[in-house]
């Protein structure tokens, strides 16, 4: 490839737009790793009467197991829960309270995770629908789910993936219009140049191939260059977060893009600004060159 | 090999840059194409070498019939034409020896077919301590020998040059000359326009005018 200071300027401009991307790409997973992680703590948990037998226990579980068999069914004895609650709250409960007192006043629970593949919807309804059927249940004391606040964060939810949906494609199809318009200045500066190899017999298709190879290496730089600058800037902007008192939660738990992730971010906006500049390409070309004699 | 038959080209109405043209010129002659500036001469270069149609009239040129040339044979006849044109049109991003080789790269030859060639041009032609050198740092006469590299090196049957040898000292315009007629001896075909009567001393060479569009005079020395 030759270089020139538009090249360069053509590399700069894709490898920032791609790297906006990113950071808005990175921005979008991380906020849904937080945003799942909270939503994986929601479960359905059932409290049951003082009075429940191993039989009634029973049915309740089978009843559970069958509305979905990959339903995870966690249960917590009234000695368990009492424990867990003693230890809780800590030197506080020595002396205040003898076991017994606490087993009579901490009821045993069941507690239903749904399946991890449920979208927070699908749980919302799976918690309903079986909080509703319990309520026939004699033995079961009361259900609960937290369902205003799933359905507030479903909605936030939701808000955020349309969000990152809709400016993901906006920042995609701006940049696909940038590197468009580079690539065009790029063909209408080489002008001159086009106009040697239309004198000197070269074909459509060998013009072509020496501007799809430096569209190539353009867009090849430019992501390997997206690559190294994001990594570093994530790489700072997590040290940076890490060490100040107010980000250090946020930064402990934020990641980079996953191999697979990178591939495919990679595939994706790669696929976009190839063809997005072939056309560029092939139109500037077409009205540059001279290969048609009329 | 070229054959022009009542040809015309008009820009403007009623204003002919090539008014009732009519000539032949047979393989392996030699010929300089004399005339003012717009008396037609670049009209008539741009015409047979099918970068612009004829308004009226016909053109045949080394057995391409232009009237009925197809899109796609049309790198094919440029192929086997070497030019030299009057501002150059080197290629600023690429070295001499790279601008020399550039019709060889369009035919797909090897690295080493292209490095044999050029060597030849470049030393006859006097360009070897600057093969490596980009057009913008040569002389105006530098860049003209290249451009006069280029136009050989892939052994064209027609080389069409304008004003060959415009920027050149006479010593040099000779140097050009002697590497022309030279290569005429393969059989090619010569078409060169200048102002220059010094260099028609062939005795071989057929001399044609322009004036105003219309050949004028046709003589063979």
């Amino acid at each position: 490839m030759k270089w020139s200071p538009l090249k360069v300027a053509l590399i700069s401009v894709i490898s920032l737009s791609q790297i906006l991307l990113l950071v808005f790409f990175l921005t979008y997973k991380n906020l849904n790793i937080a945003l799942g992680s909270w939503s994986e703590s929601a479960n359905l948990t059932i409290y049951l009467k003082t009075d429940t037998t191993e039989s009634d226990k029973n049915q309740v579980i089978q009843f559970l197991k069958k509305v979905n068999e990959n339903n995870q069914i966690v249960l917590t004895s009234r000695d368990q829960a009492a424990k867990e609650f003693k230890k809780s709250i800590g030197q506080y409960a020595s002396g205040l309270m003898n076991d017994d007192e606490l087993t009579d006043l901490v009821p045993e629970t069941i507690e239903l995770i749904a399946p991890k593949s449920f979208s927070l919807d699908e749980k919302i309804d799976l918690f309903q629908k079986v909080s509703n059927a319990l309520s026939k249940f004699s033995t079961v004391e009361e259900s609960v789910f937290g369902l205003s606040w799933l359905e507030r964060f479903s909605n936030v939810d939701k808000y955020i993936q349309h969000l990152g949906l809709g400016s993901f494609i906006i920042l995609l199809l701006g940049m696909g219009f940038l590197s468009a318009l580079m690539v065009k200045v790029l063909i209408e500066d080489s002008r001159a140049e086009i106009e040697v190899f239309n004198l000197l017999g070269a074909t459509r298709w060998s013009i072509y191939k020496i501007y799809l190879k430096d569209i190539s290496y353009t867009v090849a730089l430019s992501l390997i260059l997206t690559g190294a600058l994001s990594y570093l800037l994530f790489y700072f902007a997590r040290s940076a977060l890490v060490h100040s008192e107010l980000g250090q939660f946020v930064g402990a738990r934020i990641s980079y893009l996953s191999l697979q992730e990178f591939a495919l971010f990679t595939f994706s906006v790669a696929s976009f600004v190839y063809l997005i500049s072939l056309g560029s390409m092939i139109s500037s070309l077409n009205k540059v060159s001279h290969l048609t004699y009329d | 090999m070229i054959e022009l038959k009542h040809v015309y080209k008009t820009y403007q109405a009623d204003r002919h840059t090539l008014r009732d043209l009519s000539l032949q010129i047979e393989k392996g002659e030699f010929v300089f194409l004399l005339g003012h500036s717009g008396a037609g001469k670049t009209t008539l270069f741009k015409t047979i070498s099918a970068f612009e149609k004829v308004s009226s009239g016909e053109v045949s040129v080394l057995g391409y019939n232009l009237a009925r040339l197809k899109t796609s044979q049309l790198p094919f006849f440029r192929r086997k034409i070497g030019f030299v044109f009057q501002n150059y049109k080197l290629l600023r991003n690429r070295s001499v020896r790279e601008n020399i080789e550039l019709p060889l790269v369009i035919l797909n030859e090897s690295a080493k077919v292209r490095r044999q060639k050029s060597d030849a041009l470049i030393e006859k032609l006097g360009l070897k301590s600057l093969e490596d050198q980009f057009p913008d740092f040569l002389s105006g006469g530098e860049q003209q020998r290249v451009a006069v590299a280029r136009a050989l090196i892939h052994n064209p049957e027609l080389i069409i040059a304008d004003e060959p040898t415009g920027n050149l000292d006479p010593k040099l315009s000779e140097t050009i000359m002697g590497v022309f007629e030279e290569f005429a001896k393969t059989g090619a075909t010569f078409l060169l326009a200048t102002h220059d009567h010094r260099l028609i001393k062939r005795t071989d060479c057929r001399v044609l005018e322009l004036e105003k569009g219309s050949l004028v005079k046709d003589t063979v020395l």
